[in-house]
């Protein structure tokens, strides 16, 4: 049965015939996946280099900004859109407008529970409370508190206004203006390191050099005193 | 058995021609899978290269995270009043200068002309109601109105709802409505400064 065996002329087939075999096999299930492998690791790597790169310069950026005068911004800036409703402010604020201008208070409605969705024109995105104010004065006083609303430091936006004199013989206007007070509530962590800085903006600058410019109402006209130093006396 | 042997010279060229031939076929053979050999390894050798160039750069980012990650409190206060002074932004942009639309409204009143309703629906549209002393105040009134109409500088869609005698007092009454053309509230700056 083996006598016609012979190992050398087997060896001449079967080796190229492995070779053929193997060198056809290495291609789909090694060459390629490891070049794939590599490719992948090559763009890993070339992604991980450029947010290495864009967490160094975000941390220079970062050592360059004074906390201190950024903090004193926000501070600014949260007068004019606090992160709340902050009624008790926006109380004092509409009250002293209303006083300046020379209108008188009728009434004020207020939702305390209620929450604009920021689905008016006016605001475009984020939360406003929204409330409304009877006042009466003449026409020249009504100008008056709309420029005050419009300037003062807690942004107010006035929706709508509806005022008459009806057949009063003073001829003062009775407005019931429908006004809104925009607030932006923060999220509780705002550092995030994966994230890179907000550019700076020239026309955000021109935005706070404008809240700088407002005029704060909210602050109370005149604090006089109540009370008694001493109630037993 | 006797075993045909072909000794001529020429017969023993050619086996020795095929035998080369196949000595050569096999090296060559066991030259390409050493070649494999060498590229399969090359490339594990260079996949393990990458990969420990990724975990060094993944280091890197940590630690470079966790020194940015120290300066958390600032980049919180940046991006806070980034958030709020783009909502600031919207809302300027957004709003209506009321108060610059009533004073060109009353701007372009007359003696005659007692504005005893104003409204403003919060799409634009003012609606304007009074009592006309004459007829011929009320129509400089409106001329004045339509001129700026046709100037399209203040504004536009001006229409008369009413305008009739008054019963209860002397003269006439009207309606009006108009459309502002839009005043954004980008003047409130320059406004703030005379308060």
């Amino acid at each position: 049965m083996f006598k016609n065996f012979n190992l050398a002329k087997i060896s001449y087939v079967f080796i190229p015939t492995i070779t053929i075999i193997v060198v056809f096999l290495l291609v789909p299930f090694i060459f390629i996946p490891f070049w794939q492998k590599i490719g992948n690791l090559n763009k890993d790597i070339a992604e991980g280099n450029d947010r290495y790169n864009q967490m160094v310069s975000k941390e220079k950026k970062l050592k360059e900004i004074s906390a201190t005068e950024e903090r004193g911004k926000l501070v600014k800036v949260t007068v004019a859109l606090p992160s709340n409703k902050d009624i008790p402010s926006l109380i004092v604020g509409v009250k002293r407008m209303v006083q300046e201008s020379g209108m008188s208070l009728e009434s004020m409605q207020l939702n305390v529970g209620q929450v604009s969705a920021s689905s008016t024109a006016m605001v475009m995105s984020g939360s406003s409370f929204d409330f409304k104010v009877t006042l009466k004065g003449s026409l020249e006083q009504l100008q008056g508190f709309l420029n005050k609303a419009q300037s003062a430091k807690r942004v107010f936006i006035v929706k709508s206004f509806d005022g008459t004199s009806g057949n009063t013989s003073d001829n003062l206007l009775t407005v019931t203006l429908s006004m809104s007070a925009p607030y932006e509530s923060l999220p509780e962590s705002m550092g995030d390191a994966s994230l890179p800085l907000p550019q700076n903006n020239s026309a955000l600058d021109k935005v706070f050099s404008k809240v700088e410019k407002l005029v704060n109402y909210t602050l109370p006209v005149n604090p006089s005193q109540t009370g008694k130093d001493n109630p037993f006396e | 058995m006797a075993r045909d042997l072909n000794l001529l010279p020429e017969t023993l060229g050619q086996e020795t021609k095929a035998e080369e031939k196949k000595k050569f076929s096999t090296l060559l053979s066991l030259g390409v899978l050493l070649l494999a050999g060498v590229g399969v390894l090359f490339l594990f050798a260079f996949q393990m290269m990458k990969r420990n160039e990724l975990a060094n750069i993944n280091t890197s980012l940590d630690t470079k995270a966790k020194s940015v990650g120290e300066l958390n409190e600032v980049e919180g206060t940046v991006r806070a009043l980034d958030i709020k002074l783009n909502r600031l932004s919207q809302v300027f942009n957004s709003s209506i200068d009321n108060s610059k639309v009533l004073q060109d409204l009353t701007g372009l009143t007359n003696k005659d002309i007692t504005v005893t309703d104003v409204s403003f629906n919060g799409n634009s549209l003012f609606v304007v109601g009074g009592l006309a002393a004459s007829s011929q105040g009320f129509n400089d009134f409106l001329t004045n109105l339509l001129s700026k109409e046709t100037e399209n500088n203040l504004f536009k869609n001006i229409t008369l709802k009413s305008f009739s005698k008054s019963s209860d007092k002397d003269g006439y009454r009207f309606s009006l409505s108009m459309i502002p053309i839009v005043v954004k509230n980008a003047s409130a700056s320059a406004k703030a400064v005379s308060f």
